[in-house]
């Protein structure tokens, strides 16, 4: 197993992090149940699923290293590569695409310095971009998911307000 | 019980059969990727399509891997609109697909190409850059695998957590980035892992061992039994140029259903080692020198012949492998027992780790089969754990080793440079057979023909895939060899049917089986049989 790259060295589940993790498992008859919730858990903790963990995780629920990297790498909520403490999900599905959000996501590519397609984080660490499929808000197209906040009807000029926005709500 | 017609015929099935063993049981195969008889069902490639007449569903066609036949059901397989379901399945499987069958190790046992010959179109409509995806990824030493050509059917996820019982394969990513892989920094560990390249319907997963060795098509397929444990898993030996070229499981509902461990599959290359005895030996100045097989063979009974006359039999050891096959056992015995009359007969018992799956702690193949011939130490006297000791004693001076060495024990390999005299017979030369007077060249179970009795007492065929090395005969025919010299009014017996014949009347265990029904199944030998119906 390896055990260099990131903050995680690799004992599962962290000492900060057993409890919550405990409390996710008793919630649930079979401890695998727990997978999902643990990994949106330790996404939220560590911005991304650090490498380290998956040997640990699989063995603290009982299952294989294989069926965590399928489950991490199925969702693309789950990221094993570290994200900005502010992530955004730029929609690129069709009505949206209709109405500008290529153009929207080049203003804030331009604007953070970052692309998305490489997964790239700004230099503070403080944001990173992401295409998505449609996110449920087309009557509001072009429109972005970030922190859990819907923004609708954005435009290339109002990008620069989401982003002070989310700064000035921390992190 | 329902009963359904496919492709117009009727056939009634046990509650829960799926269409597609109702198909099978009527001989009419219908195409699948993703179904195996060994695994659960998936249901996700959807080529096994059929048009479902009656009852009536919303759409003609639907998989039949997953469809439960139900009374008055009428399934037809090749009707127009279940030929076009499965025409565009192809057409979606091929979309991204490599296409490089002149060197896929595949290509001529691949079932995107059977059913492309089948429903395919011949052009694609495709003309985007393919997706590209992970190439030549080790999944163990043994296992290579191309995500291009992969098809996603999970047949190897689901042999690892059901039949290998550790899921160590996952699809990873999605939709057409989805590839199958091993955690990282991980490799698969089942001693059963290559079995999934079996299962691969395409060329996915390839044996490091045989990729590139050979096209498929050139091999010359001989069914035959694995002899490197007491499972005595049922096999195809692929052999070409008089070589081996890999061996793979063949499907035995009785011994091994499809499957075989990769030790066993493996284990061929002393077949072709540098040390296999293409002539005789027989010493001659206090050295071994080559000489005519029925030469050797006249001398080996003058040799035990000479011996028993003058001192009797009771200074005489046998030594009989259990590796050997029924056959060559029992005229083993017919020649040591029956002819001269040797009470000191043994096995060299081999034994290693075994598991609850297929391999077992004995891995002499043939076990059950010399204990039921009667290869044992009569009561009293001497067998292989006390020959060194009888040798010192001056209770032993002479030995027969058929098809065995005692190379593994040094106190056993010192004594019998005391004997006055040693016959073996091998299909090497072993240290054991540097220091007889007569070795004969016998061969290994690829170059011969016979039975062996695994540890269910399940009976099975070897056949010759290869040629053996210069004059190495069948150990059968050399044996045979033996008793003609010994009884040269009787006629020779040295055909492996005649002999099993033979065998039936000698020993009741076999009498039930016939030879020539070995051929496909293995039969049981009546004694296991009856404990199996306790
Ligand atoms: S590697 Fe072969 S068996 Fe495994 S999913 Fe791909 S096509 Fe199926
Ligand atoms: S289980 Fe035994 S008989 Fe079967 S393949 Fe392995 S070694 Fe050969
Ligand atoms: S064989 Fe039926 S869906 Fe794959």
């Amino acid at each position: 197993m390896e055990t260099k790259m990131g903050e995680a060295n690799g004992a599962f589940p962290p000492e900060h992090l057993r409890e919550r993790f405990d409390a996710i498992v008793a919630r649930y008859p079979r401890r695998t149940a727990a997978l999902i919730p643990i990994l949106m858990a330790i996404q939220e903790e560590y911005r991304h699923i650090p490498r380290e963990h998956i040997e640990g995780l699989a063995e603290y629920l009982g299952c294989t290293p294989a069926h965590v990297l399928g489950v991490i790498t199925f969702y693309t909520m789950l990221s094993q590569r570290k994200r900005g403490r502010h992530h955004l999900y730029v929609c690129k599905t069709l009505s949206c695409h209709l109405r500008g959000a290529g153009e929207v996501l080049r203003a804030l590519e331009e604007k953070l310095g970052i692309r998305a397609d490489r997964g790239e984080v700004t230099p503070d660490g403080e944001f990173s971009l992401e295409t998505a499929e449609c996110l449920g808000l087309c009557e509001q197209a072009p429109c972005i998911l970030a922190d859990g906040i819907r923004f609708g009807d954005v435009t290339p000029e109002t990008v620069g307000r989401i982003i002070d926005e989310l700064k000035s709500r921390g992190a | 019980m329902p009963t359904l017609t496919i492709d117009g015929r009727e056939i009634t099935v046990e509650p829960g059969t799926t269409v597609i063993r109702a198909a099978e049981m009527l001989g009419i195969h219908i195409p699948r990727y993703c179904w195996h008889p060994g695994l659960s069902i998936a249901g996700n490639c959807r080529i096994c399509q059929v048009e479902v007449v009656k009852p009536k569903l919303r759409f003609p066609c639907t998989v039949s891997c997953n469809l439960v036949a139900s009374d008055g059901m009428e399934i037809l397989t090749d009707s127009e609109a279940a030929r076009k379901a499965r025409a565009d399945v192809m057409e979606f499987l091929l979309l991204n697909h490599p296409l490089d069958c002149p060197i896929c190790d595949q290509a001529g046992e691949c079932l995107l190409q059977e059913y492309s010959y089948a429903v395919g179109r011949d052009k694609s409509r495709f003309d985007e850059e393919k997706v590209h995806k992970s190439k030549r990824v080790r999944f163990s030493e043994e296992i290579v695998y191309d995500g291009e050509r992969c098809i996603l059917c999970t047949r190897c996820v689901r042999f690892m957590k059901e039949v290998a019982g550790e899921e160590q394969l996952a699809v990873v990513e999605r939709g057409d980035h989805a590839e199958i892989a091993v955690a990282y920094g991980r490799e698969l560990t089942s001693p059963y892992s290559m079995n999934i390249v079996d299962l691969c319907p395409v060329g996915a997963l390839t044996s490091a061992d045989f990729r590139f060795k050979s096209r498929v098509w050139f091999l010359t397929n001989v069914p035959s039994t694995c002899t490197s444990c007491a499972r005595g898993c049922s096999i195809t030996v692929g052999a070409r140029w008089e070589k081996i070229q890999r061996l793979t499981p063949r499907e035995n509902p009785d011994v091994n259903r499809w499957w075989m461990c990769d030790h066993g599959r493996l284990n061929w290359k002393y077949v072709h080692a540098p040390d296999r005895l293409g002539k005789a030996l027989v010493k001659d100045a206090g050295r071994l020198a080559p000489a005519d097989t029925d030469e050797a063979v006249r001398r080996a009974h003058q040799l035990v012949n000479r011996f028993v006359t003058k001192r009797g039999a009771d200074g005489l050891f046998g030594l009989v492998s259990a590796r050997l096959t029924n056959e060559e056992i029992f005229l083993a015995r017919e020649y040591l027992a029956g002819v001269a009359g040797v009470k000191n007969l043994d096995v060299r018992p081999r034994t290693g780790e075994g598991d609850d799956f297929l391999i077992t702690a004995d891995k002499n193949p043939n076990s059950l089969g010399a204990s039921l011939i009667g290869i044992a130490p009569e009561e009293g006297a001497v067998g292989l754990e006390g020959f060194a000791e009888a040798v010192k004693a001056g209770r032993i001076r002479g030995a027969v080793f058929f098809g065995e060495d005692v190379d593994h024990d040094p106190e056993a390999l010192a004594a019998l440079d005391s004997l006055e005299f040693l016959v073996v017979m091998d299909y090497h030369l072993t240290e054991t057979a540097r220091k007889a007077d007569v070795v004969l060249p016998g061969v290994t179970w690829a170059e011969k023909e016979g039975t062996i009795t695994n540890v269910d007492g399940w009976v099975s065929r070897l056949n010759r895939a290869i040629r053996p090395p210069g004059e190495a005969r069948p150990d059968l025919s050399l044996l045979g060899g033996l008793l003609a010299a010994a009884r040269p009014e009787e006629e020779g017996l040295d055909r492996p049917e005649a002999v099993f014949e033979a065998l039936g009347k000698a020993v009741p265990a076999f009498a039930g089986i016939r030879y020539a029904d070995l051929y496909s199944r293995s039969g049981r030998v009546a004694v296991k049989a009856a404990a199996a119906a306790d």
